[in-house]
């Protein structure tokens, strides 16, 4: 096949220039090309090519776009400073800080954005990262994960003191698996729908109670108080991401728990490859606050949320406030959380909320908390991560120095009432506050201070209806709520 | 082959070979002529910089005599684009129908109107929105009360539009 010429245009700026291309070949082959030819060698991920109304898919050939010789196409370059899987914007707590938080984790895979493993980020976002090359050959090898582990030595102090996560570990198949399933966000809704099933299955089978609740003491418990602690290091050491691993144990475990699940119930383990899906979401056994919810988009689909298994409480912690606690952001996010439960993206309702509030007088999370306020840096990087929050805090000083403050957040953790009138009273005005912190209450339904109303959302039932109608997505609800 | 069609796949070749800044233009199924895939791409200095939306040119059998629709098929918050995507803008109405009767005769559909000239259009709505006549009245109350929030409004469907990349 001979090769022909087509021409890009930049929309930065600069005059159209040709390249050569066969077109058998793919866009992505092209794109190497062009990086080649353009003036200011624009790289490959860096590029978007629009011809015909229609972004080129790098996987595609050329000639599969219908693209002939003489052919114009734009050449865009992608914003600046912008990640490679650009958080989703619907999930507001999740999103501005937290992409920025995982760039700055440059260090071990946090450039490969684990962070979308952690809790941010859609479905497709993390099946495009891990379709990356560079996943993908780390798929191909195992081994290459079992070093990064055995390097880690929180994992290893993890997996001495527990040894069925250390063969969990150790095993290629299992690594490889829930890597894949991550890689997959069909696959991987699936096996959490097929988990959720195989877990209730179990609890109705004799004895199987029990059965789970040993799963839950042998691996669960240590897994929680293992990524807690790691937590409490990562942000101790102001290095957001300092533990990425974190977010990966979550989908090792629950890939683990979900083989473990089909031993005792043997049928299932082909309902796990069967191809027809389960149309009826399953009840998550365990935690209303579990990963089970859209968590503003964060939770469900990722390994984190996979805590379908469930990290209740890791669930809620990790998965929600969390998104920034183990994805990366040392978690001001999680302040949003105080500002009015909606922070944590998907707890919705009153029962939600309340284990929410538990979960917030368990030491472990206060501790994590007092250290994470009491380190300075920890608040600034969080603060240069989201620009919102930075300028609302510019707004309402005393915002800061209650951040700032152990005692003040360890307060308000410890004071379920005080919670929204906490957040509240920080700020002159409310809703500027709220929205910083994640749209922090817009229509959740506190007990206590409602920020929706704050928020002048006077319709409770409103609200409830409005959020619930979106799977918990607040900014989704407000939305809703606004359009009428 | 009917004058639709003959006009409709010159203005095809023509884009194909020398795009016009500002937008991308193609077939949504290359056997029909007569519905174009547009990605639009937020012009500079305006609020939807940055962003790139997709839009879908339907146009009737007897083009050029009326016009076509265009539709956002990306999210939009525009006080001329309907909820649903429909752009109302004041070249794609029929010269015949005016409901409201303040568009002049040189304002409305004339059968000179191109896949450029119509796209030329959309993007200078795009930088300046005509409130007078809204399509979609909460953006447009947005626009005229609350531009801060208008701007966060946009800045969202930029960058929502900046994922499907």
């Amino acid at each position: 096949m001979s090769k022909i010429v087509v021409y890009l245009k930049p929309t930065f700026g600069g005059d159209k220039f040709p390249c050569e291309i066969e077109p058998s070949q793919t866009v992505k082959e092209l794109k190497e090309v062009v990086t080649e030819k353009s003036s200011d060698r624009v790289p490959v991920e860096d590029q978007r090519l629009i011809y015909k109304g229609q972004v080129l898919k790098d996987e595609r050939t050329v000639e599969s776009y219908g693209l002939q010789a003489e052919h114009v196409i734009h050449l865009v370059r992608r914003p600046q400073g912008q990640a490679p899987s650009a958080p989703a914007p619907s999930s507001a707590a999740a999103s501005p800080g937290s992409g920025a938080a995982a760039g700055a984790a440059a260090g071990s895979l946090g450039e490969l954005g684990l962070r979308g493993l952690g809790g941010a980020g859609t479905p497709e976002q993390l099946a495009q990262m891990m379709n990356s090359p560079m996943m993908q050959s780390m798929l191909q090898n195992p081994e290459v994960i079992q070093n990064m582990m055995a390097s880690n030595p929180m994992i290893q102090q993890l997996m001495e003191s527990n040894p069925e996560f250390a063969q969990m570990l150790n095993n290629p198949q299992v690594l490889r698996e829930s890597l894949q399933m991550a890689a997959n966000p069909a696959l991987l809704r699936e096996q959490m729908r097929n988990a959720d099933r195989a877990m209730s299955n179990i609890e109705s089978h004799p004895e199987g109670f029990n059965a789970l609740r040993r799963m839950y003491e042998n691996i669960q418990e240590p897994l929680l108080n293992a990524a807690t602690e790691g937590n409490a290091n990562a942000a101790a050491s102001a290095s957001a991401a300092a533990n990425p691993f974190a977010a990966l144990f979550g989908g090792a475990a629950a890939s683990a728990a979900a083989q473990g699940a089909p031993a005792s119930q043997p049928p299932l383990s082909s309902t796990a490859t069967a191809a027809a899906p389960n149309t009826a979401p399953l009840p998550n056994p365990w935690a209303p606050s579990g990963g089970a919810n859209p968590l503003g988009g964060a939770g469900a689909p990722t390994p984190g949320g996979l805590g379908g298994l469930d990290f209740g409480a890791l669930g809620g912690m990790g998965g929600g406030g969390g998104a920034g606690g183990l994805g990366g952001l040392g978690g001001i996010e999680g302040l949003g959380a105080f500002g009015g439960a909606g922070g944590l993206g998907g707890a919705p309702t009153a029962e939600q909320m309340q284990a929410m509030l538990a979960q917030m007088q368990n030491p472990a999370f206060r501790n994590l908390m007092a250290q994470m306020v009491s380190a300075p840096g920890v608040l600034d990087a969080a603060l240069a991560a989201n620009p919102q929050l930075r300028e609302t805090v510019a707004q309402n000083p005393q915002l800061r120095e209650m951040l700032g403050n152990p005692e003040g957040t360890g307060a308000a953790a410890g004071n379920p009432a005080g919670l929204g009138g906490a957040g509240l009273a920080a700020g002159a005005d409310p809703a500027p506050l709220l929205r910083a912190l994640g749209l922090g209450g817009a229509g959740a339904p506190m007990p206590v201070g409602n920020p929706a109303e704050g928020m002048g959302f006077m319709d409770r039932s409103a609200n409830l209806a409005a959020l619930q109608q979106t799977g918990g997505n607040v900014s989704a609800a407000v939305d809703r709520l606004l359009g009428g | 082959m009917d004058q639709a069609s003959l006009l409709l796949r010159k203005q095809l070749k023509e884009l194909t070979k020398r795009p016009v800044e500002g937008f991308s233009a193609g077939l949504v199924d290359d056997v029909n002529l007569f519905e174009w895939q547009v990605t639009i791409m937020g012009p500079p200095d305006t609020y939807y910089e940055g962003g790139f939306f997709n839009a879908v040119l339907s146009f009737p059998q007897d083009y050029p005599q009326s016009p076509p629709t265009c539709r956002f098929t990306s999210d939009m918050w525009h006080p001329n684009v309907y909820k649903d995507g429909r752009v109302c803008i004041s070249i794609l109405h029929s010269a015949g129908d005016d409901p409201h009767g303040y568009e002049t005769a040189s304002e409305r559909w004339s059968p000179v109107h191109t896949v450029e000239t119509i796209m030329i259009s959309i993007i200078s709505m795009l930088s300046s929105p005509n409130d007078e006549s809204p399509a979609n009245i909460d953006a447009a109350k947005e626009w005229r009360e609350n531009r801060e929030g208008f701007k966060r409004h946009v800045a969202r469907i930029v960058r929502k539009s900046q994922e499907m990349l």
